[in-house]
């Protein structure tokens, strides 16, 4: 018994350690501070400039975010193995949402490069500037657009991840509730996105953003804290 | 004991087989079938290539997906081989590459829509220039995706090569040859994603990897299936 709370305690910061250490950073870098430096909303021109005067960065949120939900895929396993006991069915539930992002992700990313390529002018040669830059400017909102969706797969895994932790009886369940009202965030998120108009859209966004602070809040306390003894609950 | 030795050569020896077929699938497609088609910088040449071997390019594809859906098979078998030896980095390595396989279906579709476009089929109000602009951007982006593919491709390799060395039933050589090989495919397309003017150079230094690590082990999965004197805890 005594070991096996070891092992859980383990498997519990070790996930805290993948999601602080790199899935957030490299996140954010790619898809937050990457592209406020690059993108200009409505403005095909700028943004193309950024682009070209940024190219490294540009290259560099392509390879953190392939490598984020890559370290996402590891830490959505680890999860796994911790709250395998607790519920099969959400578990695996909670693996799959993760898991089904990659796909898309890689996709994401083939846009981004082949935007970058085009206004470098490896990919359509004959076509003059102003046409290139709104074609590589598509590609890029075509990337954004799929990163939005992939917000509804986030609301699906931290909706089962919510439910498990309240569960479980090793993490408090004052974090289960909260990862469940950051599951429907996401899932607000994601299909306010798709649904509403855009100025409506930006006016729901500041609310609906905060939604992601209590998945961070989880993970620094599975850092910190590990798990906790489930006898003590009782 | 004898028993669980025998299925376990015989799980082996069908895996060698499966990953035999799909790797030689593979190899046909991108050592024989690119090269007689894509001509960099090119694009006249490459749509008219395309044309011309047209039935060959469509067996590249045809191809693909084959080696793809068999790979599934593959990856799910190297799970049930390797599930005792550890079953996190095991189910590590089937979900990447499951999660893969869908992105080589859509580079496939992009490559079948740019063959459209270059037999006029599809954007017929579009000038032929302009078209075949398209078409052939359409083919190079199914080629960057295979790029950022790769990238993948050695990430699954690494809990392969290293489930390999614990396993004590194939030799751990193999392990780390596979370890070798999965870090040359992640620097192969990090080069190309970062710093692509010294792809040539990295390149020629990477390449052989590619062959050092899956190769061997396909053979000796193949051959020898397992060591006939493995001791399985």
């Amino acid at each position: 018994m005594e070991e096996k709370n070891i092992s859980l305690k383990k498997k519990a910061r070790f996930a805290g350690f993948m999601f602080i250490i790199f899935c957030v950073p490299l996140a954010t870098w790619a898809l937050n501070y990457v592209p406020s430096k690059i993108f200009v909303a409505h403005d095909a021109v700028a943004t193309a400039n950024n682009l070209l005067a940024n190219e490294f960065i540009f290259r560099t949120a392509i390879i953190s975010h392939l490598a984020s939900v890559l370290s996402f895929a590891v830490l959505a396993l680890v999860l796994y193995c911790l709250f395998n006991p607790v519920n099969k069915n959400l578990s695996r539930f909670m693996v799959a949402s993760v898991l089904v992002q990659l796909a898309v992700v890689i996709v994401m990313e083939i846009f981004n490069i082949s935007a970058l390529m085009i206004l470098k002018g490896e990919a359509l040669m004959n076509v003059d500037a102003a046409d290139k830059q709104e074609a590589s400017f598509l590609l890029l909102r075509m990337h954004r657009y799929g990163i939005a969706i992939t917000q509804l797969f986030w609301g699906l895994f931290f909706l089962p991840f919510g439910m498990l932790v309240f569960r479980s009886g090793f993490i408090p369940n004052f974090f289960g509730i909260l990862l469940i009202i950051s599951g429907i965030g996401y899932v607000l998120d994601g299909s306010t996105f798709i649904l509403l108009q855009r100025p409506d859209y930006l006016m729901v966004r500041p609310i609906v953003r905060f939604v992601m602070l209590p998945g961070l809040l989880t993970f620094v306390w599975l850092l910190i804290k590990g798990a906790r003894d489930p006898k003590t609950k009782q | 004991m004898n028993e669980t030795i025998m299925s376990l050569k015989k799980t082996a020896r069908l895996t060698g087989l499966l990953y035999f077929i799909s790797a030689a699938g593979a190899i046909y497609g991108y050592m024989y079938i690119s090269p007689k088609i894509m001509v960099t910088g090119d694009i006249a040449a490459t749509g008219k290539n395309m044309l011309a071997n047209e039935f060959l390019f469509r067996i590249s594809i045809a191809n693909d997906v084959i080696a793809n859906i068999l790979f599934l098979a593959v990856v799910l078998l190297l799970y049930q081989m390797f599930k005792k030896a550890n079953e996190f980095q095991a189910r590590l390595m089937a979900a990447l590459v499951i999660v893969a396989i869908p992105v080589f279906f859509i580079s496939d579709s992009i490559s079948i829509v740019a063959l459209q476009i270059f037999k006029g089929n599809l954007l017929k109000s579009f000038p032929t220039e302009q078209s075949q602009d398209i078409a052939a951007t359409l083919f190079k982006i199914s080629d960057y995706s295979g790029q950022l593919k790769t990238f993948h491709w050695g990430f699954w390799l690494v809990p392969l090569g290293v489930l390999i060395y614990r396993s004590g039933f194939i030799p751990r050589i193999l392990g780390i040859l596979i370890l070798i090989n999965g870090i040359g495919y992640m620097i192969g397309s990090m080069t190309f994603i970062l710093f692509p003017e010294y792809l040539p150079i990295v390149s020629k230094w990477i390449y052989p990897t590619y062959f050092l690590g899956e190769l061997p082990l396909i053979f000796w999965l193949l051959i020898k299936g397992i060591k006939t004197n493995a001791k399985l805890t």
